[in-house]
């Protein structure tokens, strides 16, 4: 019965870009709430993770249904095998989104670190350019992409050891700085995070194309 | 009588919350005796219309009695007892004309068997029957029950070709246009596609899914894969006991009786 398999394996693609492309959103709405130090964005934010929690679980409960009913083999099984995983690896990037929007919350403006918050842009930016490609080469299944998409997360580690150095040093020079400089580290593990989990789901489309497992962490 | 190691008093049927009219068909109380032996134990049924039901269970589990007795097509086989209501009329009672009933409620066998005639008089045949002469109006249902049931592309240009001349599926699928001719709303259909090779199976399905639009179809199957693809709603029968009704993506992925679980997993018995 293909054709009822393909239509909703069409519905579950559709669902899936649409969560991702949500959360690339959420990631700029939380940059924007960072920078600004914008309390009601940081809120929006945050209370937005409730829904991108109830997509994963839609997509979940909905991919294992079309397993059990069409019993999908080969290239549809792994194109749901693909929803399943990457969608809880798109559920944990909104998790790091929401805890970015909370720093927003938690640095003061007064004791900002133009140096640090600069870098946090940009990376902040990086991650969500690695998020809206990784949808687009979902949506478009392009294994090669994905692959390029993959080696781009250096470009993550590079920032945090970036901000966790500034930070340090600042912080030894001036105590006063420790819980605000901890917090702008946390800040950048979130967005290393972010640029993992992008990984995570380059390696899904790998997955779907070719079947094999791969990993395509350059750590 | 058989022993079940399964408690059959504990089932699990959906209630329908459906309006009566929502309804195609339901049963109360419906037991069916062949001589002495009891096949079916007072069961309680209702169809949603335009959905497909699959009737499941294991040979001699009734499904396939329970199926006949809808359209009356146990009389003179079987002894059929309590209430089968079809637009608020009780068919099984005597004085129905199990004829109209059969015009309203059609079935398909699970073999193929088109009559020794053509194509195109396999589905005018009824129809003339009951009185239908106008050529136009025969023409026009015979195209259109081919176009439902997914045969027209494939023998419009050879209606007077013999149907036994068709493969199994293509077959299968003018029985279904021929019970279509009819106009029914309900369609039952017994097992329609174990005779058929994948791809036919695959195209009777992918008919039964389009005809919903149009008719109700309850459908028994012994493929739990089919039941699982196409149907809404899943009844799973077990030596003439109705154990568990539900929306099928229940009953596949989260039955609440362990005998379904056990027969749709393949560790039954």
């Amino acid at each position: 019965m293909a054709k009822i398999l393909l239509k909703q394996l069409k519905s579950l693609h559709q669902d899936f870009a649409t969560m991702g492309l949500e959360i690339a959103t959420a990631l700029q709405q939380a940059a924007q709430a960072f920078r600004a130090k914008d309390q009601k964005l940081a809120q929006i934010v945050i209370d937005h993770d409730e829904k991108i929690n109830e997509q994963e679980i839609y997509l979940e409960k909905k991919a294992t249904q079309v397993i059990a009913l069409q019993q999908p083999v080969s290239n549809d099984l792994r194109i749901l095998i693909t929803i399943l995983k990457a969608s809880s690896d798109l559920e944990r990037i909104g998790d790091h989104v929401a805890k970015f929007a909370q720093a927003a919350l938690k640095i003061p403006a007064e004791k900002k670190n133009s140096i640090i918050e600069d870098a946090i842009t940009k990376m902040s930016q990086h991650d969500h350019q690695m998020l809206q490609k990784i949808i687009q080469a979902y949506i478009d299944n392009d294994e090669s992409a994905a692959q390029e998409i993959a080696k781009s997360d250096l470009e993550t580690d590079h920032y945090l050891r970036l901000i966790r150095q500034e930070a340090m040093s600042t912080m030894q020079n001036d105590p006063d700085f420790v819980s605000v400089g901890t917090e702008y580290v946390v800040v950048a593990a979130h967005l290393e995070r972010i640029g993992d989990y992008v990984t995570n789901v380059a390696e899904w489309i790998v997955y779907t194309n070719s079947g094999k497992i791969v990993e395509l962490g350059f750590h | 009588m058989t022993i079940s190691k399964y408690d059959l008093s504990q089932t699990a049927i959906l209630p329908l919350k459906q309006k009566d009219r929502e309804l195609a068909l339901k049963t109360q109380n419906l037991q069916v005796f062949y001589g002495k032996n009891q096949a079916i134990f007072g069961e309680n049924l209702a169809f949603e219309r335009f959905k497909i039901t699959s009737l499941i269970g294991a040979s001699g589990s009734g499904k396939s009695t329970f199926l006949r007795s809808l359209n009356r097509m146990n009389d003179g086989i079987a002894r059929v007892t309590g209430k089968i209501f079809y637009r608020g009329l009780d068919i099984n009672s005597q004085n129905i004309n199990v004829y109209e009933v059969r015009k309203h409620i059609g079935m398909v066998f699970q073999r193929p068997n088109p009559f020794s005639k053509s194509i195109r008089d396999n589905i005018t045949f009824a129809l003339r029957q009951n009185g239908l002469k106008d050529k136009e109006q025969l023409a026009a249902s015979v195209e259109s029950s081919l176009k439902d049931a997914a045969l027209w592309d494939e023998v419009k240009d050879e209606l007077d070709k013999s149907a036994w001349a068709l493969s199994g599926g293509q077959q299968q699928r003018l029985c279904i246009a021929r019970t279509i001719a009819m106009k029914p709303d309900i369609l039952l259909l017994d097992e329609p596609a174990s005779a058929l090779d994948p791809i036919s199976t695959s195209k009777i399905e992918e008919t039964l899914v389009e005809l919903k639009q149009k008719y109700t179809i309850i459908i028994v199957t012994h493929n739990m894969q089919q039941a699982s693809r196409i149907s809404d709603y899943t009844a799973f029968f077990h030596l003439g006991h109705i154990i568990e009704y539900d929306k099928t993506k229940h009953i596949f992925t989260n039955p609440r009786i362990q005998a379904t679980n056990d027969y749709i997993s393949g560790n039954f018995g």
